[in-house]
Formats: structure tokens, sequence, C-alpha cells
């Protein structure tokens, strides 16, 4: 199996196989535009990522590599629903929030499209079913609102209704 | 470290992918957590998504900020809740018809009481939106609108008009734009406004059609449609009538003759002829069916082949006969009766050809699930979702579909009576001897089954079981465990439940 080296920001090198790190868009293009892909001595340098992140994506990748291959116009998720995670995935998202966003951060810099769906509807649903107040708990964000201005957001939200989206 | 609010370390963009898997009442929620997350979620990318409400308090703002906000805006409702023409018309028509929102409107809703449309108009001779798209008119039986038609409407890209009114009178609107709608929904109590709408402007470009009768709506005969009246239904590709008063019985059967190009039908309604049925064969480019009726039988209807079907919905008490169907995918059964009543599957509806083995997804709700409807549900191999809502049945039987459709990928229950706790997949995987089914012959079968299952250890067999309110009869129980699962699985597990977590 042919592999790759990757190496994360704090230096550690990873030895891949190349099917693996095919699931980051960013890295099939980097292998594509400098003819990397019969060359496997190469060391692909990642500065954006640590290797705590890299060592819990590889091990994602790991598990999905057999998955069918994201459509890569997928921009916006279709449906919102964050409810179709299988048991592996909940298993593998029981991180702290600070592994959390590296991993998005990581996700969205490989462009691996389903890790970054995953971590994206896990936030979300740290989100669902709660009231301001509980999410700023939730997230320690500190309220930075005025009154007024809070009184401006109720009364916007007020005035707002969703446009329907056509079912059929 | 725990302390700290790693979230808004995130960039925007990377926000807003989050946001996007939050529904519109809970992005509004989060609005209000802070100065980030509002500026997040009250940005461009968001607003097409949402309509702003104008009424006598915004439109009267004096702060210019919040004005240029709601410009903004692509889609509004207007609601003439305020009589007074100097704090609700004339600031109306000074935000509608200022160009930054007539030039970039999209959508318009109007609910309209006292004015109407030409009294929003004013003095304008020329209505120009060139990116209006839908129209939606509600206005009462006093709003006469008959000036409209000396206006010059100007809307090229409008495709999509739906009536509400309960007037008598047609809509000048239809009458100015009849040619350029594709899309028309028409809620209708008089039938004479029906056919005032639908048989006498040619709508050269409709297709899709939504008929939606009243309470109070007259009976159909079919001496009532001309051949004009019925022109219209040759060049629909969807139709969608909803009839809950039954008003259209004595005229399906002149509707399905002419509407041979459909490629959607839907039809909630109550009872149906076997003639007007078997007309359904003959529309050979339908997709997608819909038909929550009684069919009357008088000799045994036509089994529908159709070769391009690949969504049907049938009602639980009149199942849809089938012939062929290759690219059927897609089965949902429903029962519309109100309180349901238990239903059981009949001989005949067993026969009717429902239990296709390279179905998809089966969707099963208000019926009973008794031992012959499972058995049949466990040949349709290629199963890969099954989703029940309020079914009524036993956890073995759950169990025997479980070990019998390898292709599972996800069952979801959601208000199901059943007889047991479930709250975990492992509920109905991990099945022991005493409580499997009464023949005997089966019994090894599934043992050996769910060995190999074991052996191949294949967690993700099935990849989600959602469990939503297993028995309401055993309520504190059951609230105990399955609200733990909630909190547990939501927070931790990512598995979102409190969305259907709602009282039926």
């Amino acid at each position: 199996m042919p592999c790759i080296q990757l190496q994360s920001s704090d230096g550690e090198i990873f030895n891949v196989e190349f099917e693996i790190a095919m699931c980051s868009f960013t890295i099939k293009t980097m292998m594509v535009d400098l003819d990397l892909e019969d060359n496997c001595e190469e060391v692909v340098p990642l500065t954006n990522v640590d290797s705590n992140i890299l060592r819990k994506i590889l091990q994602w990748a790991n598990y999905h590599k057999d998955d069918p291959e994201a459509n890569p116009e997928d921009g916006k998720p279709v449906d919102r629903r964050t409810d179709n995670i299988c048991e592996w995935d909940q298993e593998f998202m029981k991180v702290d929030q600070q592994t959390l966003y590296g991993l998005i951060k990581a996700a969205n810099y490989l462009d691996i499209r389903g890790l970054m769906a995953l971590t994206c509807k896990t936030v979300a649903n740290m989100m669902k079913g709660k009231t301001e107040e509980q999410m700023r708990k939730m997230f320690n964000i500190q309220n930075d609102l005025t009154p007024e201005e809070e009184q401006q957001i109720r009364q916007e939200n007020e005035w707002c209704e969703e446009v329907e989206i056509v079912a059929d | 470290m725990k302390s700290e609010d790693h979230v808004n370390k995130l960039p925007t963009e990377m926000l807003y992918k989050v946001f996007d898997y939050l529904n519109f009442e809970q992005q509004m929620v989060a609005m209000g957590v802070c100065r980030r997350w509002h500026k997040t979620l009250s940005s461009g990318y968001y607003l097409p998504q949402r309509r702003l409400c104008l009424n006598t308090y915004n439109l009267n703002t004096t702060d210019s900020s919040v004005l240029q906000r709601m410009k903004q805006y692509r889609a509004f409702t207007i609601k003439d809740s305020n009589r007074d023409k100097s704090e609700f018309l004339e600031p109306l028509r000074r935000f509608l018809f200022c160009p930054e929102v007539a030039e970039t409107v999209e959508e318009l809703r109007l609910e309209l009481f006292w004015y109407s449309l030409s009294d929003l108009l004013g003095e304008k001779e020329v209505l120009y939106m060139p990116k209006l798209e839908k129209i939606s008119y509600l206005s009462s039986i006093w709003v006469e609108d008959q000036d409209l038609l000396q206006c010059k409407v100007v809307t090229p890209s409008l495709k999509t008009v739906i009536l509400e009114d309960s007037k008598k009178s047609v809509n000048p609107l239809i009458h100015i734009l009849n040619d350029q709608i594709e899309t028309l929904s028409v809620r209708f109590i008089n039938k004479m406004l029906l056919f005032a709408t639908i048989g006498y402007l040619p709508f050269t470009n409709l297709t899709s059609l939504t008929l939606m009768a009243q309470q109070g709506s007259l009976l159909f005969r079919e001496a009532d449609f001309h051949a004009s009246h019925l022109q219209i239904f040759g060049q629909l590709t969807y139709l969608k009538i909803s009839d809950e008063k039954n008003v259209f019985f004595m005229v399906y059967r002149l509707i399905f003759r002419e509407a041979k190009n459909l490629e959607t039908l839907i039809i909630n309604g109550r009872r149906m002829t076997e003639d007007a049925f078997n007309l359904i064969d003959r529309m050979k480019k339908l997709r997608e069916l819909c038909l929550m009726v009684e069919i009357i039988k008088c000799q045994s209807p036509v089994r529908l082949s159709l070769p391009l079907l690949k969504m049907l919905t049938t009602y639980a008490g009149s199942i849809v006969p089938l012939g062929s169907v290759p690219n059927l995918k897609n089965i949902s059964v429903r029962n519309y009766k109100h309180p349901w009543e238990p239903y059981r599957l009949t001989e005949e509806a067993i026969n009717c050809g429902i239990f296709v083995p390279h179905l998809q997804t089966l969707k099963l709700s208000k019926v009973v699930l008794d031992s012959i409807f499972v058995k049949h549900i466990c040949t349709m191999t290629g199963l890969k979702i099954l989703e029940m809502m309020q079914v009524r049945m036993e956890v073995k039987h759950l169990r025997k579909m479980f070990n019998a459709l390898k292709d599972l990928q996800r069952i979801r229950l959601e208000w199901c009576y059943l007889n047991e706790i479930v709250t975990s997949r492992d509920d109905i995987a991990n099945r022991d001897r005493s409580t499997t089914d009464e023949d005997g012959n089966d019994n090894d079968n599934d043992d050996a089954e769910k060995d190999d299952e074991e052996e191949d250890c294949k967690p993700d067999c099935v990849q989600m079981l959602q469990v939503q309110f297993p028995d309401r009869r055993i309520t504190n129980l059951h609230n105990r465990v399955v609200r733990h699962v909630t909190r547990s699985q939501s927070m931790h597990h990512g598995v979102m439940l409190p969305q259907y977590w709602r009282p039926y």
C-alpha cells in the first residue's frame, strides 16, 4: 500500500496510506498539482494542524475510507438534520470543546467534507433546544449585548418569519 | 482552560456552517447570545431565508440603521392590521416602492383586510418589481381590486401565485399575469370562483396546480365541468388536490382523463371511485403518487404499472394495487383517519404488491404491525430505511425485521406503541431466546444470524435507532428512561431527539 508522509505543525511525521490521505481535497489537489503521486519520499507539511488533531483526523479517515465520496458541490447542507450521525461518529465526537473546534478548523483547512459536516452537526447539537443563557453557559460566552440591543433583537425576531421551503 | 470561549475563535465562515444546521427558531434564539452571533446570524447570508413582517411599528421607525437592515430582506409579509393611512399605507408605499426594495424583492405575502393591492399602489400606475418570483394573496370579501386592471404590472420573474381568497370575484392579478404563471395554488369556497379562474383564462405556461377546497365548498358534478375547464389539466405536470370534504368525488374521473402528463399527483381526499382510480394507470409519466383516499371498489381496481414511479404514499385502509413498478424506491403507508382506527392488513392488501423487494425506504404511520405484515416486510431485502410513526407493534417483531433486513441503515421509531421499553439499538439487536417467535423454524435461523452479527462485529449494521416515546401507557417509567437517553445522547453523542419531542 503506497504511503505518504504528513508533517504536523509541531513536527511529528505521520506515515499515511495514500487512500486515507485522499479524503482531504486539499491534500489531493496538492498531490496532483505538485505531481507527487509517484513520489512517496516527499513530506507534506500541514502547518495549521497539530499532531493531536491530525492523529484524530487520521483515525476518522481510516474508519470512513470506504464511504462514498462526498459530492464536491456540497456546500450548504440540503437539510438541517443533525440526528443522522452513526454510532461510531458519536463516540468519536466525545472530545472536549477545544479539540472539537480544532477539528472543525482542520477539517475546513484540509477540506474533508464528511468530517466538516460531522463536527458542525455536533456543535449545532450542543446549541439545539437551549435558551440564550444556557448556550452562553455551554460555550462560555460573555454576554456583550446591552439590554437595549437585546430588546431590539427580540423585536426583530418577532417580525421575522421563515420562508417556506417547498418540500416537493 | 475550561472557562475559555473557544467557539468564538472560529472564523465566521465556520460559524455559518454550524448555524446552517439550526432551524429558524433555533437561529432566532442563538441570535440573542452575543454580539458576534447576532451579527453573523443577521447577515445577508441568512436574510433570504427569512420574511419580514411589515407593520406600523417598524415602518415608522426613525432609526435609519434599522430601516437599512429591513431593506436587505427579500421577502415581506404585509398585514394591514392598521387602517390609518398616514401611519400604515403611506410609510408602506415609501418603503416598498423605493428602488432598493422594489428592485430586489423576491416574495410578497399580502394579507389584506382593509386595503386592496391597488390601494397599496396609490397613484402609481406601474408596479415594477423585476425580481418578484412569488406572490401570495389573502384578502377579505370587502376588498375589491378591479382598479388593478388599469395598472401596469411589470414582474417578469413572477412564476408562482398563491390565492387564498375567499372572495367571489376573480382575482385581477390572475387576469393580468395569467400567461406568466407556472405555479398556481387556489383555495376556494365557491366553485364559481374556481371556474372563473381555471376555465376562463388561457394560462399558457401553467404546469403546477394546487386546488384546496375550503370548508363549505359545494360538491362538484360532472355537468359543472365544460371542455374549457378541463383543458388546463392536460398541460399540468403537478396536480395536488386537498379535498377533505370530498367535493371532487364525482369529478376525479373527468380530471384524470385529461391529466395525462402528470409527473406528480397528490390527492388528500376521502373517497374515489374505482373507474377514476383506474385512469391513474394511464399517467405513464408519474414519478410521485400520493393517494390518501379510500378506493370504492366495484370489480377489482387495475394494478398500476407505472414505469417511472419512484414514490408512493398510500392509505393503509385502501392500499394502492401495484403491477410493474421497476423504479419504485419509496413507499409510505399512512392512515388519515383521526382518531385512527387500528388497521390490520387484510388478505387483499397483502396481494396488492407493495412489498417490492427492491424498495429502499418504507414509512409506516398510524398502523398496527402484526405478524403477517412483519413477515412480508422481511421479504423486502433491499430496504435501507424503515421509519415508523405511531405504529403499534411488539418488540419481537421489531427484532425480526432487524435481523431479516441486512441492508437496513436506519430504523426510526417515533411515538410508537411497543410492549417493551426500547431505548437503544442493543435492545432490539441483543435478543434472548425467551422472547423469540412462535414458529420454531425461524428461531434457529434468527439465532444463527445473530451469531453472525456478533462475529462480524458490525456495530453499524444499523447505524441509527431513534426511539421517540415508545409507549405512553407507561409514562412514568418512560419519561425517565427516554428523557435520560435523550439528554445524554443529544449532549454527548450528538443525537438530536428533542426536535421531535412534542406532544402529539
